[in-house]
């Protein structure tokens, strides 16, 4: 593919990064496609979610006794 | 300027459409739960997507390239090691980070809170809050100096009879987006938004990195960086200045997984997810699918320096500290055609409103809900609570603005982003102990806490007043590694030697029976 340096002791680390470069890259512009396409029916179930699941308005991050989840 | 008009139509046209999805997620929003953890309903894939769109902020994208250009890719050794122990740790094991979801928490002061003490989860918030505002101080106007180099902005504009610098135009536009993504629906919105805009920034990159190694020739694109930087361009432990170090890597892996207990943002995405398992399983993709993502924006810096060579051209009158961040932008500002530079433009608007964004809402929650809320006798009710994190997001915009007025490079961009996360790591050490060592006790988590904010700021302070002529005799690196030892180890001796009140429980359990749970109602689904 390309020529590397002839350098003995930068020679075998080029050519082991450029090739894990070159397969990570690749393998991450592919996998951007899955997680799109995934992600869009996660979308669809979070608007599903907001639309008809009730809300726990005392769940806001303050802790308090009379509430179970929040005794140890 | 080198943008031309089809280029701000891109951008207009994005821009608009993201703002479309914020509106209509932001009819949804019915409570603080909403606001804050997107109602906990966020499942695997949407993470992974929201996740990384968070991660790629403006001043993140500034920092690779500039990492690219002054180390090439020597991070890449490091990334292999980091992968090879966080993702057995994190995405196969769920450690921590499975237990932290099944607390039901929203943030890690709110365990400290459960499991020590209330005085405790003050102090950790207001620390941990300091220190993520601060490192947030320069997130707008790196990226702002970024964008003006790239679009070769003029130094100064008029506008309304007033002469102002170019760079704080584009800051105050950059905070002005951030406030209206954030204001509008909290974390579900920037959930939804920050998924569609990883789609843009994650084509907008690819698309660039493609266009410059066509345009550089992948023999000189490789070749140059084998004879600029040699062997420190590919591996990080040569021992020369300018290389990374086995020092380096031990602290930087270390703060990575205590971050992982303590880092607000981190925490919040945890906080919204569906199940415990969704957190590990998004974990184990997103840590494989960023590391690509590293790999394309480190490779604009290299392409820069195949291109320019390492020194700044003829009629450069910068510092170095400066050069080394503008360069990338200097070089793509001349070389982009006119549509790439528009999706460009896009990717970097949404980079920056994605991570500041997350950022932002993160700590605006953490200030109100641990550093306020729990000194307040009364409760306030979901409204007053939410239009109290909004004035807080505003308040912390107005900060950022006044911090863009003052700020001037000192030194390159990652290091100042890890000096501060390291203060935040060490409440990490507390979280970690609390969740799996029913002996580990408040006065413990005091003195962990209290070892990792005193060295790492004591470190800094003595830095300022030693001459510059005198060598300091320890790295940042190696204060913030044994910053973390001295601290776990403080936290044990003292935990064993006190005796207090143990507020332990079985999180083990607890998680089990949640992942039981999802299972069932998994296999319920099915059936229907």
């Amino acid at each position: 593919m390309i020529e590397f340096t002839t350098d003995p002791s930068v020679r075998f680390w080029s050519q082991f990064v450029f090739y894990f470069a070159v397969v990570n890259t690749v393998a991450t512009m592919l996998f951007t496609v899955v997680v799109v396409i995934g992600g869009i029916f996660d979308v669809r179930f979070l608007i599903r979610a907001l639309k008809t699941e009730s809300l726990d308005q005392d769940d806001n991050g303050q802790v308090r006794e009379n509430r179970p989840e929040d005794r140890p | 300027m080198n943008v031309s008009l089809i280029d701000w139509v891109i951008v207009g046209f994005f821009f608009a459409a993201s703002l479309a999805v914020a509106i209509y997620m932001n009819s949804l929003c019915r409570g603080v739960a909403d606001y804050l953890v997107a109602a906990r309903k966020v499942r695997m894939w949407l993470g992974i997507g929201a996740g990384i769109g968070a991660e790629i902020g403006l001043v993140s994208v500034a920092a690779m390239c500039e990492q690219g250009y002054l180390r090439g890719y020597s991070f890449t050794l490091l990334q292999i090691l980091s992968i090879a122990i966080m993702v057995p740790l994190f995405g196969f094991f769920g450690f921590g980070i499975q237990r932290f979801r099944a607390t039901g928490c929203m943030s890690v002061p709110q365990y400290i809170e459960m499991r020590y003490s209330r005085r405790l989860r003050v102090i950790t918030g207001v620390t941990n809050c300091f220190a993520g505002v601060i490192q947030m101080t320069i997130f707008p106007i790196v990226g702002a100096m970024f964008v003006a180099m790239l679009i070769r902005a003029p130094e100064m504009v008029d506008i309304l009879g007033f002469h102002v610098r170019t760079v704080l135009v584009i800051t105050a536009i950059l905070l002005c987006c951030n406030v209206l993504f954030t204001y509008l629906g909290g974390a579900i919105t920037l959930t939804v938004t920050n998924f569609f805009m990883m789609v843009i920034i994650m084509g907008a990159i690819s698309w660039l990195m493609l266009y410059l190694v066509a345009q550089v020739g992948i023999q000189q694109y490789w070749g140059d960086l084998e004879k600029n930087l040699g062997l420190a361009g590919f591996y990080p432990f040569t021992g020369d200045a300018s290389s990374y170090g086995f020092t380096f890597f031990a602290w930087s892996t270390l703060m990575g997984i205590l971050l992982q207990f303590s880092y607000g943002p981190y925490l919040q995405k945890y906080a919204s997810m569906d199940k415990p398992k969704t957190v590990s399983r998004s974990y184990m993709l997103g840590v494989i699918f960023g590391s690509g993502r590293l790999f394309l924006i480190m490779g604009f810096g290299v392409a820069t320096l195949a291109a320019l060579g390492p020194s700044q051209p003829t009629g450069f009158l910068m510092q170095n500290a400066s050069w080394s961040q503008m360069a990338t932008p200097y070089y793509l500002s001349g070389h982009l055609p006119p549509v790439l530079m528009g999706f460009l433009l896009a990717c970097l608007l949404f980079a920056d409103i994605t991570s500041t964004d997350q950022y932002l809402l993160s700590w605006s929650t953490s200030i109100v809900n641990d550093c306020i809320l729990p000194l307040r006798k009364k409760r306030v009710t979901p409204e007053v609570q939410i239009s109290m994190v909004r004035r807080t997001i505003i308040a912390l915009c107005v900060l950022f603005f006044a911090v863009a007025i003052v700020y001037r490079p000192t030194m390159p961009i990652w290091e100042f982003l890890w000096l501060c996360a390291n203060i935040i790591g060490g409440s990490g050490i507390a979280v970690l102990a609390g969740m799996y060592w029913n002996r580990a006790n408040t006065p413990g988590a005091y003195a962990a806490i209290a070892v990792n904010i005193v060295l790492p700021i004591g470190d800094q302070i003595a830095r300022y007043f030693v001459p510059a002529t005198v060598k300091f005799p320890f790295t940042p690196q190696q204060t913030g590694f044994w910053s973390y030892v001295i601290g776990i180890v403080a936290l044990i001796v003292v935990s064993l030697l006190t005796p207090a009140e143990n507020k332990h429980w079985d999180l083990g359990k607890r998680l089990r029976e949640m992942n039981e749970e999802s299972s069932k109602s998994a296999s319920g689904e099915v059936a229907l």
